[in-house]
Formats: C-alpha cells, sequence, structure tokens
C-alpha cells in the first residue's frame, strides 16, 4: 500500500558553476519535490479570479507517528466554491526520504470549507502532536491517536471557528496551566457579492478583486476549560470592535509581565500587538509602541511573521512578510518598550523591495551562532506576468545571512540552487530532516507539491533543545531559553506558530560554530519558574522536562 | 512607496543640465556624471538602493559639486544601512541644501542611530519648511513617543492623519469634479481639499470656478473666509463667514474660525463667546468640542477647557487625540498650581 517515495531532484539546475564543494559556502540548500504523484495542492483557478484563491498551502513539520523522525503535513487547498481538496501527510525516514501515509491515514477532505493553514502542536497535552486547520469555513482540530491517525474533536470542542481563518497559535493565555487558542480571521466573503464587484486593475491588469473593499473578520480567542472543550473568551470590546485582514500570528510575552502577549500580521491594515492584561483582556498597543505600519506610517500587507533576536542584545525583533514595491519589516524592541523600524538599518530594505513574501522565520541556518532570515515568495496575481519590467509571478525563496551584528546580506549563490528556483511560495516549515544537525526546510507552494529544502552547507556544530512542559502546556508554549557559550547568549522564544499558516519542529536549534558545547542554559518557563541546566554537549538532542528538571541526552542520529 | 520619490529632486536637476550626447571620450565629467545619476535613478526605483547608492558615489566622484546627488547618496545610504550618510548629507548641507526632504532624510539617519532629540529637531525642521509633509508629523509623532512626550505626540499623529485623509479626499474630489465640471458642489469640495492640503493657490481656482456657477454654496464660503484669513484680511474672512452661518446655521467651522480670529485680536470675551456658538450649533460633534477645547487652553481657561475636553470624551471616549489633550490639560493645571522654583 505504501509507495516509497524517491527524492525527484529538480533537474537543470545550475550546479556546475557554483558547486557547494568547491565554493564551501554555509549556506547552501538543493530543493526536492515532494511528490507520490497524487497529491499537490490546487487553489482555484490558475488566473486566480478570486482572492480565495491567492495562498494556502500552510505546511508542518512535525513529528506525527513517534518515531523520532520529522514528518509533513500538507494542505490541499480547493477552490471559491468552497470545494476542499484533501490534505497530506509524509512520513520521514530520518535520512531525508518520505513516504505517504497509508490512504487509511490520510486526512480526506471533510465538507464545509477549504483549508489554508495548520497548527500542529500537542494542545492536549498526551505526548503527540495534533493538529488545527484552519479553513474557509469551521476549523478543524484533529486529536492525535499517537500512531499519526487523527480524530476529528469540532464537534465537541467548540473550536471550530466558522470564519475564514488563517494563522492560529496556542497559547496559555490566562495563566491556568491549560492552552487557549487565537484563532486569527480574515475576510467575510460572499461569492455572490465579489462577484458583482467584477475586477480590480492593478499595474494595468485585470486581477481578482480584494481583499481591500471586503469586510474583515475580527479574530477570537478560545479558552480552555480543562475538559478537551473550549468557550469563546470576553476580553473586551477591542478584539471585535476593528477587525482587520489577519495572516500570520505569533505568541510572546511582550512586555515581560508574565503573560502571554500576540502579535498578529494583517494584509493592507496595520499590524496589532495584543498585549494581555494577565488573563482579563487584552488591547492593542502597536500603533502606540511603533509596530503597527511603514516607517512612512502607512500600513503595508503583513503576510507572515517571525520572532527571534536579530543582533544578539537579547531583545526580541520582528521580521514580517509583506507586498512587493515594499519591504519586509524588522521592528526591534528596545529597552525603553518602544518598536522602531530597523530594516534600513539591518539592510534587508533592498533585499526585499521587489519579494511579495509569505512564510518566514529566523533560524542559525549556518550554525554560527547567530539569527540568519529566510523567506518564501511569490506574487498574489498571475498576470504580473505579462507586466513589462514587473514583478514575476513565481518567485525566488531568499536566505540573508546574518553578519552578527543584526545586518543581513544575500549569501554567496543566493543561498544555493534550492532557493534560486522561482515558485509560488506560500507555507513553510523548519526543522532537522535528516538529524545532520542543520535546520531544513520545507516550503508549501501554491498550486504545486510540497517542496523539501535540505540544508547541505557548510555550517558549524550545533545541538537540540527540547522542552517537556508540564501539565497541559506540555510543550512548553511561552518559554524564553537562553544559551550561553563562553560570553556570548543567544536567545529563542518557545512560540506556537510563525511565518505563515505553518508549524515548525518547536524544538530550539542552537549554532555553536567551531564550539562544543553551550556552557549553560537558562530556563523561563511559562509559569514563571526557573531552571538553568548545562553544559549541553553539541551534536545531541537535549529534552528538559519541566517537572523533574531532568536532562536527558542522546545522539541527535539516534 | 518610500523609493517612489527619492531621486525626485534630481530629476529637476538633470532637466536643467541636459546636454547632447557625445562620444566618451569628449563627453564633460558632468555629462558622465549626470548619466549616473540618471542611471542610479533608474535602479533606485526598482529597490536596489546599494547599487544606487555606488553609482551616485562614481557620479560624484565625477562632478562633487552636484549638490542633490550629495543628499541622495546619503538618502541610498540611509535606506540600504550603509555606512557614511551623515558624511553625505553634511557635504549637502555645506553646499547650502535646506529643504523639508533634507531634514527629513537626516531625521531618519538620527533615528536610525538611536539619537531622537536630534531627530526631532530634523523633523521640525522639515516640517518648519513644508507644514503638510506627512512622513514629517509621523516621524515626529514616534520619536515624541519615545521621548515620552505623549501629548505632542498625538498631535503629530493627528496631523498626520488628517493630511492622509485630506490627500485621500483631494484625489477623490478631483476625480469627480473632473468627471462633472458643472457640478458647483464638487468645484467647493475639491477647492476645500486642496485648502487642506495646503494648496492656496489651487484651492482659490477651484472656489473660483463654484462662485462662477454658484455664490450660494456655504463650502465654497468656507474656503474663501479661510483663504482670506491666510492671506491676513479678517474683514473680507468675515463677511465669507457670515455667509456661511446664514446659509447653513448648524455648521461650527465659521464659528471656530471667529473664535481663533478674535484670539488673534485680542479680544478674548469675543474668542470665549464664539467658541460656545460653535458647540451651541453643533453640541454632538466632539471635533467641536476638542476645537473649543484647544482656544479656552490658549486664553488660559483650563477648567473650561477641561469641561470642553470632557464633553468631548463623552461623545468619543476612544479618541487618542482628546484623550492626550485631556492629559495635557491636567498637565497644565498642575504646573500652574506649582509654587514657583527657588533660585538655586
Amino acid at each position: 500500500m505504501n509507495k516509497r517515495l524517491g527524492w525527484i531532484l529538480l533537474a537543470s539546475l545550475p550546479l556546475g558553476a557554483c558547486d557547494p564543494g568547491a565554493q564551501d559556502p554555509s549556506l547552501w540548500f538543493e530543493a526536492r519535490t515532494l511528490s507520490d504523484g497524487e497529491f499537490a495542492n490546487v487553489s482555484g483557478t490558475a488566473e486566480k479570479d478570486f482572492v480565495s484563491d491567492s495562498f494556502g498551502a500552510g505546511v508542518a513539520l512535525r513529528d506525527f507517528n513517534g518515531d523520532g523522525h520529522l514528518d509533513i503535513f500538507a494542505i490541499g487547498g480547493g477552490d471559491a466554491q468552497g470545494k476542499a481538496n484533501g490534505d497530506a501527510l509524509f512520513f520521514g525516514d530520518g535520512t531525508g526520504g518520505f513516504e505517504r501515509a497509508p490512504r487509511e491515514l490520510s486526512l480526506e477532505a471533510t465538507p464545509g470549507g477549504r483549508a489554508y493553514g495548520v497548527n500542529a502542536r500537542d494542545f492536549d497535552g498526551d505526548g503527540d502532536v495534533d493538529l488545527y486547520i484552519t479553513r474557509r469555513g469551521p476549523n478543524r482540530p484533529l486529536c492525535n491517536q499517537g500512531d499519526g491517525t487523527f480524530e476529528d474533536q469540532s464537534e465537541v470542542s467548540g473550536l471550530g471557528d466558522p470564519a475564514w481563518s488563517t494563522g492560529a497559535a496556542w497559547l496559555d493565555f490566562n495563566g491556568d496551566g491549560i492552552l487557549d487558542l487565537f484563532v486569527v480571521n480574515h475576510i467575510e466573503f460572499d461569492l455572490d457579492a465579489v462577484n458583482e464587484r467584477g475586477k480590480s486593475l492593478y499595474l494595468g491588469q485585470n486581477v481578482y478583486y480584494g481583499p481591500t473593499g471586503l469586510p474583515a473578520q475580527a479574530d477570537h480567542l478560545y479558552l480552555g476549560q480543562g475538559d478537551g472543550t473550549f468557550e469563546l473568551a470576553d476580553v473586551g470590546p477591542e478584539l471585535g470592535s476593528n477587525p482587520h485582514y489577519g495572516f500570520g500570528v505569533i505568541v510572546f510575552d511582550e512586555d515581560q509581565d508574565g503573560d502571554l502577549d500576540l502579535y498578529v500580521a494583517n494584509d493592507t491594515t496595520p499590524n496589532q500587538l495584543w498585549r494581555n492584561d494577565g488573563g482579563a483582556g487584552m488591547s492593542d498597543q502597536a500603533a502606540r509602541l511603533g509596530c503597527a505600519l511603514s516607517m512612512e506610517g502607512g500600513p503595508q500587507a503583513g503576510m507572515g511573521v517571525a520572532l527571534g533576536d536579530a543582533d544578539g542584545d537579547l531583545q526580541p525583533e520582528l521580521f514580517i512578510t509583506n507586498f512587493s514595491n515594499d519591504y519586509f519589516t524588522l521592528y526591534r524592541r528596545g529597552e525603553d518598550g518602544f518598536w522602531r523600524d530597523r530594516t534600513t538599518r539591518s539592510r534587508l530594505h533592498a533585499l526585499t523591495w521587489k519579494s511579495l513574501g509569505w512564510a518566514c522565520g529566523f533560524g542559525d541556518l549556518d550554525s554560527d551562532g547567530d539569527q540568519d532570515l529566510w523567506a518564501f515568495n511569490g506574487h498574489v496575481y498571475p498576470q504580473m506576468d505579462a507586466v513589462p519590467n514587473g514583478p514575476s509571478y513565481a518567485q525566488v525563496a531568499q536566505v540573508f545571512e546574518n553578519d552578527g551584528s543584526g545586518r543581513f546580506s544575500v549569501p554567496e549563490h543566493g543561498g544555493g540552487p534550492g532557493m534560486g528556483t522561482p515558485r509560488s511560495g506560500r507555507g513553510g516549515a523548519v526543522g532537522d530532516l535528516d538529524h545532520d544537525g542543520d535546520l531544513d526546510m520545507v516550503m508549501g507552494v501554491l498550486d504545486g507539491s510540497p517542496v523539501v529544502l535540505e540544508n547541505s552547507g557548510r555550517g558549524g556544530n550545533s545541538l537540540m533543545v527540547e522542552l517537556v512542559g508540564e501539565g497541559g502546556n506540555r510543550e512548553a508554549i511561552g518559554a524564553t531559553v537562553e544559551g550561553q557559550v563562553g560570553s556570548k547568549i543567544q536567545k529563542r522564544w518557545v512560540g506556537s506558530q510563525a511565518g505563515f499558516l505553518s508549524s515548525s519542529d518547536p524544538r530550539l536549534h542552537f549554532g555553536l560554530g567551531e564550539g562544543q558545547q553551550l556552557d549553560q542554559l537558562r530556563i523561563l518557563w511559562p509559569n514563571g519558574s526557573r531552571l538553568d541546566v548545562g553544559p549541553l554537549q553539541a551534536g545531541q538532542i537535549h529534552r528538559i522536562d519541566q517537572a523533574t528538571g531532568q536532562v536527558q541526552s542522546e545522539p541527535r542520529d539516534h | 512607496m518610500r523609493l517612489i520619490q527619492p531621486l525626485f529632486f534630481l530629476t529637476i536637476l538633470l532637466v536643467a543640465c541636459s546636454g547632447g550626447s557625445d562620444t566618451e571620450e569628449t563627453r564633460s565629467p558632468q555629462d558622465r556624471a549626470r548619466d549616473l545619476i540618471i542611471e542610479a535613478q533608474e535602479v533606485a526605483t526598482t529597490g536596489n538602493t546599494p547599487k544606487a547608492a555606488e553609482l551616485l558615489a562614481r557620479s560624484l566622484a565625477l562632478d562633487p559639486d552636484h549638490v542633490g546627488a550629495w543628499h541622495s547618496l546619503g538618502e541610498m545610504r540611509l535606506l540600504s544601512g550603509l555606512d557614511g550618510v551623515f558624511e553625505a548629507l553634511d557635504r549637502a548641507e555645506a553646499m547650502g541644501l535646506d529643504s523639508a526632504r533634507f531634514h527629513q532624510t537626516r531625521g531618519e539617519a538620527y533615528e536610525a542611530e538611536e539619537q531622537d532629540s536630534q531627530a526631532k529637531l530634523e523633523f521640525a525642521m522639515a516640517l518648519e519648511r513644508e507644514p503638510f509633509r506627512k512622513e514629517a508629523w509621523f516621524r515626529l509623532a514616534q520619536v515624541e513617543r519615545r521621548l515620552g512626550n505623549e501629548f505632542a505626540a498625538a498631535e503629530s499623529l493627528a496631523e498626520f492623519a488628517r493630511i492622509d485623509q485630506a490627500e485621500r479626499s483631494l484625489m477623490t474630489s478631483l476625480q469627480a469634479a473632473e468627471a462633472q465640471p458643472e457640478d458647483a458642489m464638487l468645484a467647493a469640495a475639491t477647492a476645500s481639499a486642496h485648502l487642506e492640503m495646503g494648496y492656496v493657490e489651487e484651492a482659490q481656482e477651484w472656489v473660483d470656478r463654484a462662485f462662477a456657477m454658484r455664490n450660494n454654496i456655504p463650502e465654497a464660503h468656507m474656503v474663501a473666509g479661510r483663504i482670506a484669513r491666510l492671506q491676513g484680511d479678517p474683514d473680507t474672512a468675515l463677511v465669507h463667514f457670515e455667509l456661511v452661518t446664514s446659509l447653513s446655521q448648524y455648521d461650527p467651522r465659521p464659528w471656530i474660525e471667529r473664535s481663533e480670529m478674535a484670539l488673534s485680536a485680542g479680544d478674548h470675551q469675543a474668542a470665549r463667546n464664539y467658541a460656545h456658538q460653535a458647540t451651541d450649533v453643533a453640541g454632538a460633534d466632539p471635533r467641536v468640542f476638542l476645537a473649543q477645547a484647544r482656544i479656552l487652553i490658549a486664553l488660559d481657561a483650563l477648567d473650561d477647557a477641561l469641561a470642553s475636553c470632557e464633553a468631548a470624551l463623552m461623545r468619543d471616549p476612544k479618541r487618542e487625540e482628546t484623550l492626550q489633550l485631556h492629559a495635557h490639560i491636567w498637565d497644565l493645571m498642575v504646573k500652574a498650581n506649582e509654587p514657583a522654583g527657588k533660585d538655586d
């Protein structure tokens, strides 16, 4: 029944001129298309007649069947009329090989809406990875049965948000030890009404109408009740009163007051920073604190969002992908609590101006001890290919190498042939697929099969840290971790979802360069307790249990 | 978008010095520098600002007296995160550049260096030279907030929002007025939109068009009165404002204008009376109470200003501008009640 998939190497890649062996680059990705000949994301019409056709293709990179290897879950898409394609699960073998899950384990499409995004976290706290699938139509919470099969909890959980949902993030909002869920919603989409509006004009081309001009839908927060059910939270009037076209979402304790806040990237409307008032309410502080708008005061087309420490000062930076002929924004939080637009200073302004970005993330892709950036790109309008000197519809993925001070550059050869092939990139996730210690990536492609981007660059030493939280928050969402090597400290935030409609492996990757160990790891758990451990050796996965304080270390290729 | 304009003024400079094409050997350094500037301009619009900076530097090596190129070099370096921003801007300043755009760029450069006090001064200078420069208002608001000046930040942000809205209104009304040139109301609205953006001459042209079609449009008289005020002709202004009131008795704006005129003239009682008249005719509009509060602050009637502000808040409890003004009045009241400082 199982059909073994061989990697389908993209032919005709210009390897000869820039052989990684000859150049020995530190950032080098090779692409492999993941296909069993059946599954591919299909999103509406080729012409993208509707805004609903223009994005989706979320992916998740987690170990769903508990065999110790990362697997891939990919969203199948659908059309504007509401037809939903089935999604696909590919089991990894730990060497970079994948096989489609047996048919009986596959997630068939269910009526009621097409899927866009996926959040893969252990939300029921039973030790395996569950799925929350966002759709235009009721969302689907799916509990893992431990072997990669899932039980649909839509009817009983109260999490079947009926709006057009995009991003979703788990967090313990009210500090009761039970995970809650923040659902980002997008547009109130009425096909007849949209049809009546006709087309929009962009760069002389007739393109789909929206989102501007269509009503936005408010985001929702659901509070876990501890029995597998959730209730819509009342967190004050602000959340529902001014809806935006939401996409990406991240959670972190922005104001360091002990509770988790949220940052939402919104399309063509201001981004929002929802500060949590101790679980009692929330208010949007983005405009006041300087992270809502571009440096000129206009809203951008926020798609994906990522959180990391770009300049090594232990303060967070936010990276947000936006539309073409605009820049991807890098905000830095100052110690005064205000966010500053650091895009020009980081040199990302020029590097991102032509791209229309979606999934993105921080990651030490060359394991040299600082946080690089990546972004998957692709225009929303196929009609752009007809515009002379216009942006192309398919676009190359990008990786930006950090020089250690928070200034970025495109690495030699653009990061390898895997990055340089134009595609309709949308979703994206990161993890070590082949246990070689570096971070690989998976791209969800609109109207295509997922693409694995295998990291084969000359990277430094590294290690992984897996946090096991207490109670219902088993993946320690909201924890912060500082790893110290000598005098240098690297900081990580354990989030729930990052980038665009996708889920990465939440294990924390620390690049060590030539170093052989992390001298010390300081963990601030979500409940405020602290744990210091170390040293931790390179080349291993270190599993740290909050309840016992124990560290279990094993080789990464175990 | 940011890159549409960077080399805009260079284009103007280039028009003046454009010449014919010659062979590379016979062409002057200035001509070759000009070509590089043109190339930089093209490159900049594609977002490749580092390349544009490189081209500009090459151009300046050939023609170091090009003030606009020095400014653009600073701007391109700033956008690219390159060093040497201030060096380039200082060269431009030394050659006499003192435009709003120049100060905006230098303000942004100071911001990038996290020197907010210096940035504030630069944005203020940009706005002195170009009061409708909305980007400067936005940046000034960010800086003021980081400096702890919440009220100034709110005021700057309100001005940014007002200009932003005025820009949109201007585009809309221009399109509508051009589509329906016989519509006097649209002409008056277009005059008003121009005036909101500070385009006084254009506003006068459109108001003349409106009056040529009809002379009883309140909006046209409102614009005419405001133009007269700007031109230092209070008598004409007053005539127009009185006409607005006779044509549209519930319009508070002429009362606010008259109140401000009385304030300028030192007639405080009249200023107060006219401000109250404004709220009498439009008691539901929080913006009128806000305007009244500002006038009362100028009259040093802080208790009354606070009451007006609270009336505005009752009508729109979440308006940031009002909340900040409310806090500002409290600050003023506290300061007014502080004992005089001791000499050290």
